[in-house]
């Protein structure tokens, strides 16, 4: 048995049933196949490698062993094999899937999604870069709970060009948006979201399918802003990047950005995002720990939306 | 003699844990390393190796989202961790720990001995813990009290399963459990370090310290390192410009810096509460039961 799925773009076959993401049946041959073998760590010794405790990668190949759950391998620009543990179930295999891998092949493929959560307002929108654990998904969430905003997208934004506006767009291409449990009340604010399913059995975390809620259609992108949390006093600092800058420091936004040197697309990466950022305005937002939530809000929706 | 720094690169590849329960002066003994390597001192800037529990780390040494990992996988991993972190550092680490000494879920300490130097445990009377702990957690002395006295107590543990935290649930025990966790432990060399007889004699007790690591360094050079780390020194630094170890949602993190300041802070209730769960370690490491104890003589 093969499903069949568009991630990110990318009609991907693959043998094993991926879970919650919706199928997306396509003609012709696939760019990437995802298929259960047997995977080892690949041998030491290799020439421009990084070898790590768990992860093995260079040009030719990406390896990550999440212990006691599955090992993958990617393999070229189009091959994904994985090997489950024995004790581990499918739904944690999906997981880890979702998280790292399928950000690699995307490299390979010269996509380069930003670590991200974007919304819209109207014809208008905004994507919010930052680390895991910054609170883009709480943003997210929380403009469209309370001030009427669409997610187009969670976690991981693709930027593409339409050719016809001249425009640089985003469109949902992951239907789900990922929350905590203490952030599940905002759910219930927001038309069109399906209630939630957690990610792994033993994590609060939920997975909430936004397909009924999110833009059909691609939207402009018009702002990139760029999210950092520190200790220092309630302020929020809020500053355009302007010039080379605005490259230098938006690619460290990308998604596993730290990878993309070795396996050899640091060129294709600074090409991308160059032409991204040449036309979008970039600002960086300084947020201290202390500043409360509604308040951060409010300050985007007054002073930047 | 060799410079210190000579001396830590030929160490390179192990770690002197700076283990302690919060409020101990593991940020003091770290501004005073920050001194004596540098020969000054930024408060947002200390010149050590971070702390173990750092997810920045974790996540760039395993290539996931340790956020995507229950507390049993991220300790299976930590030791890994620690020891590909080592493996590309050119020098003998000092790294902050307020984990208690403990085990992954199959009996393995979380700490590899393998790499690890040793420990300078840093201790302090749990008496005059409370406030400090209390403000920096912008909690209530009852319920700084609280996690003091749970033998299950965690830092940096986020309720209803959320767990977003740049640091990584650590687990600490109560007070006594998490010094009897290092002192007991047989695994790696320990010195340890009441901060009670370093504000006594900062620079005896800095010196005694970094001869039991097998650092020489002269009295005459810890003197003026502790010059610099002195308490208002780092007090003021912080008034002008914050800290960024600080929790956001309290006012200032080097707070008095006291030795008995719990007598003018602590009710006798609070008092006897700590006494109650602690007197057993507290005898055994040399701090004194005040006199006005209800509860605490009548244990005796």
């Amino acid at each position: 048995m093969k499903y069949q799925y568009s991630i990110y773009g990318l009609k991907t076959e693959s043998h094993l049933k991926l879970g919650v993401y919706p199928l997306s049946p396509f003609k012709g041959s696939p760019d990437v196949m995802i298929k259960k073998a047997k995977v080892r760590r690949p041998k030491d010794g290799m020439k421009r490698t990084v070898y790590k405790p768990y992860s093995v990668y260079n040009a030719d190949l990406y390896f990550l062993d999440v212990m006691g759950i599955a090992k993958y391998l990617v393999k070229g620009e189009n091959e994904v094999l994985l090997q489950k543990h024995p004790e581990a179930n499918w739904q944690d295999v999906i997981a880890f899937l979702f998280d790292s891998i399928f950000t690699v092949i995307l490299v390979k493929n010269d996509i380069f999604l930003f670590h991200a959560s974007a919304v819209s307002f109207g014809k208008k929108s905004v994507m919010f870069c930052g680390a895991a654990g910054i609170g883009k998904s709480t943003l997210a969430a929380s403009l469209a709970a309370n001030k009427g905003a669409k997610i187009i997208e969670d976690d991981k934004c693709l930027v593409q060009f339409n050719k016809k506006s001249g425009k640089f767009q985003i469109k949902n291409q992951y239907p789900f948006i990922e929350l905590w449990k203490p952030q599940l009340g905002l759910v219930k604010k927001i038309k069109g979201l399906v209630p939630a399913s957690r990610i792994r059995e033993n994590i609060q975390k939920f997975r909430i399918n936004i397909q009924g809620h999110r833009p059909k259609r691609a939207i402009n992108l018009d702002q990139i802003i760029l999210l950092n949390m520190s200790n220092m006093e309630d302020r929020i600092d809020y500053t355009e990047i302007k010039g080379i800058q605005k490259v230098n420091v938006a690619k460290n936004y990308s998604h596993m950005h730290h990878v993309v040197p070795t396996l050899g697309k640091n060129k294709e990466h600074f090409m991308a995002i160059s032409k991204i950022v040449q036309g979008i305005p970039v600002h960086s937002i300084n947020k201290s720990r202390l500043t409360k939530l509604e308040d951060f809000i409010r300050y985007i929706e007054e002073e930047i939306i | 003699m060799k410079s210190i720094q000579k001396q830590l690169e030929e160490l390179k590849g192990k770690v002197v844990w700076m283990a302690s329960y919060p409020k101990s002066g593991n940020t003091w003994f770290r501004c005073f390393l920050s001194a004596l390597l540098t020969g000054k001192v930024d408060i947002n800037r200390i010149n050590t190796d971070g702390i173990f529990s750092n997810r920045h780390l974790f996540d760039s040494v395993t290539d996931i989202d340790s956020r995507l990992l229950d507390e049993d996988e991220a300790k299976l991993r930590l030791s890994d961790v620690y020891r590909f972190h080592l493996k590309h550092s050119p020098k003998l680490e000092f790294t902050k720990v307020h984990d208690a000494y403990c085990y992954d879920k199959y009996g393995n300490p979380i700490f590899p001995t393998d790499i690890s130097h040793h420990v300078i445990y840093l201790v302090r009377n749990p008496l005059d813990i409370v406030a400090s702990f209390a403000n920096h957690n912008n909690s209530t002395k009852d319920n700084a009290i609280q996690l003091m006295n749970n033998s299950n107590g965690y830092l940096a543990k986020q309720k209803n399963g959320l767990n977003i935290s740049n640091q990584l649930p650590q687990l600490m025990y109560d007070w006594s459990g998490h010094v009897r966790s290092w002192l007991d432990q047989t695994d790696i060399p320990v010195t340890m370090m009441r901060y009670e007889d370093t504000k006594k004699d900062a620079v005896a007790n800095f010196h005694r310290a970094l001869t039991a690591v097998g650092l020489s360094v002269s009295k005459k050079k810890v003197k003026e390192a502790v010059e610099l780390a002195k308490f208002d020194k780092l007090k003021s630094m912080e008034d002008e410009g914050g800290f960024r170890e600080k929790v956001a949602t309290v006012k200032s993190f080097f707070r008095s810096g006291k030795s008995g300041g719990y007598k003018d802070e602590l009710s006798i209730n609070q008092v006897d509460s700590i006494l109650d769960a602690h007197y057993q370690v507290m005898s055994s490491l040399k701090y004194n039961l005040p006199e006005f104890s209800f509860n605490a003589n009548t244990a005796l």
